[in-house]
This record gives structure tokens, C-alpha cells and sequence, in this order.
């Protein structure tokens, strides 16, 4: 991943940006710019998700998907949504106030803290290699054929393993590859945090609307440190950005359930049409989601429901073309050869509900983000709370109860294990976080009182949060330059290290080739006019390298290099690989 | 500073002393771990930066393919348009990892190049070569059981 690579990525995730900010100005009032700050995480994965629901829709019409389209889709959706703000009449944002005191500090010690999580997160995927079977076994290969073939191919897109999965993912992968211009696998690593980075800030920031800062970052530090969730940010699989979604539209559905926003409705159905085109589970998910809102809305189900019912049929729409697309290819279904309901295994039904709480309950995966959430449902339904700890309590047994149901099924042994991985782990990850998401919200709602008023001596205190907030975000990343030097962009040419003056340990390097017939041509000729003793072997940057290392010193390595050049081939000297 | 029975009084007390618990629990939770993290990451990107470039380019395919060499020889020989088919001999001793998934990692790798059972590039895992006779022309081999066939169809 070169540092260009770096610029088009983040140019493109800019465009996520303008597409979502464009749609929350249109759904929702202008606000302050302090909200248009604090919903800039939820701008982000909202113009992500829009965006990469416009290409899906379009690869399955069969529309090529080229670099113009990669760019076009963003911008006209961007202007198509701008000018419908215009028809609308919205507003810019107008003020900038912000409430002081030592919730503003508490704030800015939380940002400062997950601030440094995610810049060490970043530093620490951005040179990882692709590691993770689903990954390299389909999600990445999806994506390159994509890429390649500029659309569903269909020899691909039938063969792959998960041939059903829908393709949000893949679709912005290929989108990745596009603005870096190859099939560049590190550069998802950058892409796949800016995801998390969104998500977080997405989160947070809903949050921040009615759960004060010193419930808030706690919880969301627990989350960033959690080893099944923080430490996966960087893996290139389709399960956290799910979880990511159903986590955001859980949250926006829990606040249309109590304030009956309509935006926030709005933009869940958005996120569910996009979980449902991100993978199987989705479906399920955006079922459970559903189907706590209508419980936790029963008291009021004439308002409500009709509603919920329309969400739904959007989401259900959004659902089929892709269904369409791999049903009419006789692409094994999305229940597999087994059905939904599994007639025998009955035997296996308990080793399934214990495999599925075990892994809910294990600290290992999760710290302790499900204690504390059953933690503050019982203080919840202490201070009666009411429907939003229905909605947060039945959503997560929804969800279980889903886990248990797919070990049950999808496993040989009601143990959750499949070839290639553990999926009742992974899909216990939608469960967790969605704790760790409503674990504050319940909190703060049994609060007594959440709210207090500015007190005097706050405007100094706003000076000071922003020096707590930013010097740690630019410290870390300056002590670890300090500690190991400037951030490394690896290219293949790292191999050659051409030698200094009097270097010990030399050896003369005629040329290094992709192609190993090309190296042991070149090893012939040299051979024919004299030069022996010289050998091609695999380098470590993945080339055939052809070279002699019999030298005893640099002056007699640099003496047979300019013999070797005079007649008239290539020859360095490097440091001795 | 609050009173006793502002943390106690029934029913906001108790509700106001489990919430803070809750909190409190969480704060020494990650005070922790967090450190700990923080190291853990900065190893990890110790590490992985000074992978060479294969190892990382090949990652998840390091226990499988064997020897790198294979997959980087079977790029520069198989040209993008063309098809290929990886096949693993019956006797092949290398491990069920390999066995079972290196087709799966030559897909990735080598892509946009098509896997097809009839492919004139074969790349072989131990398989009998002798089988395709005078036809087959061993374009690199490992010197050992690994080999990139071209083979006339």
C-alpha cells in the first residue's frame, strides 16, 4: 500500500462523507454544527451504505463497474440530494455552542482515549497481511472479480464459496481497488478501519443525545478494547460491518421508539436494506430488529406498527433483486441444503443453546460488556424504564435465541463449528455489540437525573477539554515515530539494498526478475561469456533473484560489477540478502 | 458531596448505586486492559512491519502453498487471459491444509486468471506428471513434488 494509495482511499470514504451529510440535511433539521459534528460518524456510514447499495443494485443490472462509476455514483447522488435540500428549503447549520463543564472534560478524555485505541489499531493493520480464511477464500475474491471483470461474473460469482452472500462488501472492496488502481489488498486495511472509525463515532454521537459523557465513554472504551471486536476492526470479512449496522439501526430504532423522530426511522430502514445486502444473517437480524420494535411498541401498535410495517416492505424490497439475481443462476440458497428447520438433531438442540450462551458469556471474546449489560437491565427495569429496556432485552434474546437456532442448525455437532471457522462466534459479535451499544443507553435512561446545567468557569474548561482531546492524538502517533521512524510504504523493491563504500557482507546482483525462466536466461548468458558461480534464487519480495555472493570484500564485489557491466549486463552491489 | 441516602433511599438510590457500580466496573475494567492493548497493538505492528514482502503479500496462504516460490512462479508464468487448474496427486504427503485448500488460495491469488478442470496450465501438487506424457512441458518446478505445468489440450 503506497501513500498515494492512502490519499485514494481517504478521497473516496470523503465522498461517503458528502453522500451521507447530504441525506442527514435533508431528513433531519439543520441543527447546530456541534450535531453536525457529533453525526458526522453516522453521515459517514449512512452515504457509505447508500453508495454501496447504488453500485450492488447497479452490478446486478449488469451496469459495468468501472472507475466512473466508482466516482459518479457519489457525486450525482450527492447533487441529486443537495438540490432536493434546496427544493426543501433546509437550512445550513447555524451556531457552534458548546455546553462546558466537566461533562465537556470527561468527553474529551473519552475521545482522547479512543482516539489513541484507533490510531494504534491503525498502525497496527495497516501492514497486515490477509490472514483470514473467509476472506481470502471468498469475500477478497468476490471483490477482485469485480474489479477485473467490471460486474458479476458469473463463473465467480456461482463457484466461490458463500456463491448466496449478498454484495455490498465485495462491491466496495472492488470499489477500493478501483481508486487505487490494483487489486491492492492492504490498501482494505486502511478502509476497513475508516469503517470501524465510523462506526465508533457514529455510535458514539448517537449516544452523546441522550446518555451523559461519564456513562458514555466508559462504555465505548469497553467496546474499543473488547479482543472479538477492537481487535478484528482491520479483518477483511463481512460479520463486524454487519454488526456495525445492526448496532447503528438498533439504536436509531430505540429512539424512534421513545421520541418517534422520523429521521431516525428513516435511516434505519437505510441501514437495514443495507444489512440485508451484506450477508445472510442479515436477514435475520433486520427479522429480530423488527420484531423487538413491534413488541417494545405494542401499547401504541396503531401509531407505530404501520410504520414498522413499512420498513419492512422497503427492507424486503431491497432484499430480493439480489436473491433474483443468484436464484435464477441455481445458486444454492441462502438456508443451504438443509432447510431452515433441520428434522433430525434433536440431541444437538442443548449442546446449542450452552454453545451459543458460553460464547456470549466468555470475557475472553468480550471483556465484560454482557455482564454489564444484563447489569443495566436489571437497574432498568428497577427504575422501570420501560420500553426501551423491552426493546434492548428482547433484541439481544432475539438475537441469541438466532444464534442458538443457526449452531442448531447449520452444525454437525450443535457446537457452532463449521469448516473454516466458528460461526456462532462470529455470530454472537451482533449480540455483544449490540450490548456494549444499549448497555449506556439503559444506564442513563435509569439515571435519575441525566442532565445538568453549564455551571460558571465552563467556557475555560471548553480551552481545556480541547487540549485533553488533542494532545494525545498527536502525541502517539509522535512517540512512535520518534521510536520507529517515519510510517514504511513496502513495495517489492525493498529487496534491493544497494551497498555503501567498505559494506561487509556484500554480494553482486546481475538482476532480479518476476518471470524465473527470465532469471535463468539471464544466469545462461552470463555462464556463456564466463561470469560462473553466479545463481538465481526466490527473494523475499516474491522475485527470482540472480546473483554472486562469493565476494570477500565490497571493493572485489564492485571490481566483478563493473566487469559484469562492461560486458554488458546490469550488476549492483547490495547488502547480502 | 451527596448524602448516604441519596444512595439508598428506595427507589432512586439503589438505582443511582447500581448505575455508578456499573460505571465504576467499566472504568477498572478498561484501565486494565487498556495498556495492555495499547502494548499488544504496538507489537503487532512490530511485527507485521517487518514481515519481507512475500510473507505478507502471501499471509493467509503461508501454511498452505508451501513454498512461495509456487505461487509467485505460477503468476509470472500463467498469463492473465489464460486458465489453469491446481491438482494435488493422490500420494502428495504435504499436509490436509494444503491438500484441501491450496486451489482455494491459487484462486485468490493468481485472479484474474480462471480456474478451469481443463486448463492448459496445470499447477501440481505431487500429481503424476508421466500422466500427460510427451504433451506436458514443466515450465518451473520446486525440484521437489511442487511443478507448474503447460500442458497442450
Amino acid at each position: 500500500m503506497s501513500i498515494q494509495a492512502v490519499g485514494a482511499v481517504a478521497a473516496l470514504n470523503a465522498l461517503y462523507l458528502a453522500v451521507g451529510a447530504s441525506l442527514l440535511w435533508v431528513v433531519r433539521s439543520a441543527g447546530t454544527w456541534i450535531d453536525v459534528v457529533r453525526l458526522l460518524g453516522l453521515a459517514y456510514v449512512v452515504g457509505l451504505v447508500l453508495t454501496g447499495l447504488a453500485w450492488s443494485f447497479l452490478l446486478i443490472a449488469g451496469v459495468p463497474f468501472s472507475l466512473a462509476v466508482v466516482l459518479g455514483v457519489p457525486i450525482l447522488v450527492t447533487a441529486g440530494l443537495l438540490a432536493l435540500g434546496r427544493a426543501r428549503r433546509r437550512s445550513l447549520p447555524t451556531g457552534a455552542r458548546v455546553d462546558g463543564g466537566s461533562s465537556l472534560v470527561v468527553t474529551a478524555v473519552g475521545v482522547a482515549a479512543a482516539g489513541v485505541l484507533l490510531e494504534a489499531l491503525l498502525r497496527s493493520a495497516r501492514l497486515s497481511g490477509l490472514y483470514w480464511f473467509d476472506g481470502w477464500s471468498f469475500w477478497i475474491p468476490k471483490a477482485k472479480a469485480i474489479y477485473f471483470f467490471g460486474g458479476l461474473d458469473e463463473q465467480f460469482f456461482t463457484e466461490l464459496p458463500g456463491a448466496s452472500y449478498p454484495i455490498l462488501v465485495p462491491a466496495l472492496d472492488a470499489a477500493v481497488f478501483h481508486v487505487v488502481g490494483s487489486a491492492d489488498v492492504l490498501a482494505l486495511h486502511f478502509q476497513y478501519w475508516l469503517f470501524a472509525l465510523g462506526f465508533v463515532w457514529a455510535l458514539a454521537g448517537l449516544l452523546s443525545e441522550r446518555v451523559p459523557a461519564w456513562i458514555l465513554w466508559p462504555c465505548v472504551l469497553l467496546l474499543l478494547v473488547a479482543p472479538r471486536i477492537g481487535r478484528r476492526f482491520q479483518v477483511t470479512e463481512a460479520d463486524l460491518f454487519l454488526d456495525y449496522l445492526f448496532v447503528l439501526a438498533a439504536v436509531l430504532v430505540a429512539f424512534w421508539i421513545v421520541d418517534g423522530g422520523r429521521w431516525r426511522l428513516l435511516v434505519a430502514a437505510l441501514l437495514l436494506c443495507a444489512i440485508v445486502n451484506t450477508k445472510r444473517e442479515g436477514l435475520l437480524l433486520a427479522t429480530v430488529l423488527l420484531a423487538a420494535a413491534l413488541i417494545a411498541t405494542s401499547r401504541r401498535w396503531r401509531a407505530r406498527w404501520p410504520a414498522i410495517g413499512i420498513v419492512a416492505l422497503v427492507a424486503v424490497a431491497a432484499a430480493v433483486p439480489w436473491r433474483l439475481w443468484y436464484v435464477s443462476r441455481d445458486v444454492e440458497g441462502e438456508s443451504g441444503s438443509q432447510g431452515l428447520i433441520r428434522g433430525d438433531g434433536r440431541d444437538l438442540l442443548w449442546p446449542s443453546v450452552r454453545r451459543s450462551l458460553d460464547v456470549l458469556w466468555d470475557p475472553g471474546y468480550w471483556n465484560l460488556i454482557v455482564p454489564v449489560f444484563i447489569g443495566a437491565l436489571a437497574v432498568a427495569a428497577l427504575a422501570r424504564v420501560g420500553r426501551l429496556a423491552v426493546f434492548s432485552g428482547a433484541l439481544v434474546a432475539f438475537v441469541v435465541a438466532g444464534g442458538v437456532w443457526a449452531t442448531w442448525n447449520f452444525s454437525q455437532t450443535g457446537a457452532g463449528f463449521v469448516l473454516g471457522g466458528n460461526f456462532v462466534i462470529r455470530f454472537m459479535g451482533a449480540a455483544a455489540l449490540l450490548c456494549a451499544a444499549t448497555a449506556p443507553l439503559l444506564l442513563s435512561a435509569a439515571w435519575p437525573t441525566t442532565r445538568s446545567e453549564p455551571r460558571a468557569g465552563a467556557s475555560r474548561r471548553v480551552g481545556l477539554a480541547a487540549v485533553i482531546a488533542t494532545l494525545p492524538l498527536l502525541a502517539y502517533p509522535a512517540i512512535t515515530i520518534a521510536a520507529d521512524g517515519l510510517p514504511r510504504f513496502p513495495t517489492r523493491d525493498d529487496c534491493s539494498r544497494p551497498a555503501r563504500a567498505g559494506a561487509p557482507d556484500v554480494e553482486v546482483v546481475y538482476g532480479r526478475f518476476d518471470d524465473p525462466r527470465s532469471a535463468d536466461q539471464l544466469l545462461a548468458r552470463l555462464t556463456a561469456v564466463g561470469f560462473v558461480g553466479a545463481e538465481s534464487a526466490f527473494d523475499p519480495c516474491g522475485r527470482w533473484k540472480v546473483s554472486y555472493d562469493s565476494v570477500a570484500s565490497f571493493e572485489q564485489a564492485r571490481e566483478l560489477a563493473e566487469q559484469v557491466r562492461t560486458a554488458g549486463f546490469e550488476a549492483t552491489v547490495e547488502y547480502r540478502s | 458531596m451527596r448524602s448516604v441516602s441519596w444512595w439508598t433511599e428506595w427507589p432512586d438510590g439503589p438505582i443511582r448505586t447500581g448505575v455508578v457500580f456499573l460505571v465504576a466496573t467499566v472504568v477498572v475494567a478498561v484501565a486494565i486492559v487498556y495498556p495492555q492493548v495499547l502494548r499488544e497493538l504496538g507489537r503487532d505492528a512490530t511485527e507485521n512491519s517487518a514481515q519481507s514482502y512475500a510473507d505478507r503479500e502471501i499471509a493467509g496462504g503461508n501454511g498452505i502453498v508451501v513454498d512461495q516460490a509456487a505461487v509467485y512462479a505460477a503468476r509470472a508464468l500463467i498469463p492473465e487471459d489464460a486458465r489453469y487448474h491446481v491438482t494435488v496427486g493422490d500420494d502428495y504427503v504435504g499436509s490436509t491444509l494444503t491438500r484441501d485448500h491450496v486451489a482455494s488460495y491459487f484462486r485468490y491469488f493468481l485472479m484474474p486468471r480462471r480456474p478451469a478442470e481443463t486448463a492448459g496450465w496445470v499447477v501440481c501438487y505431487g500429481c503424476d506428471r508421466s500422466e500427460y506424457g510427451d504433451r506436458a512441458d514443466v515450465l518451473w518446478t520446486d525440484g521437489g513434488e511442487l511443478s507448474i505445468v503447460k500442458v497442450e489440450r
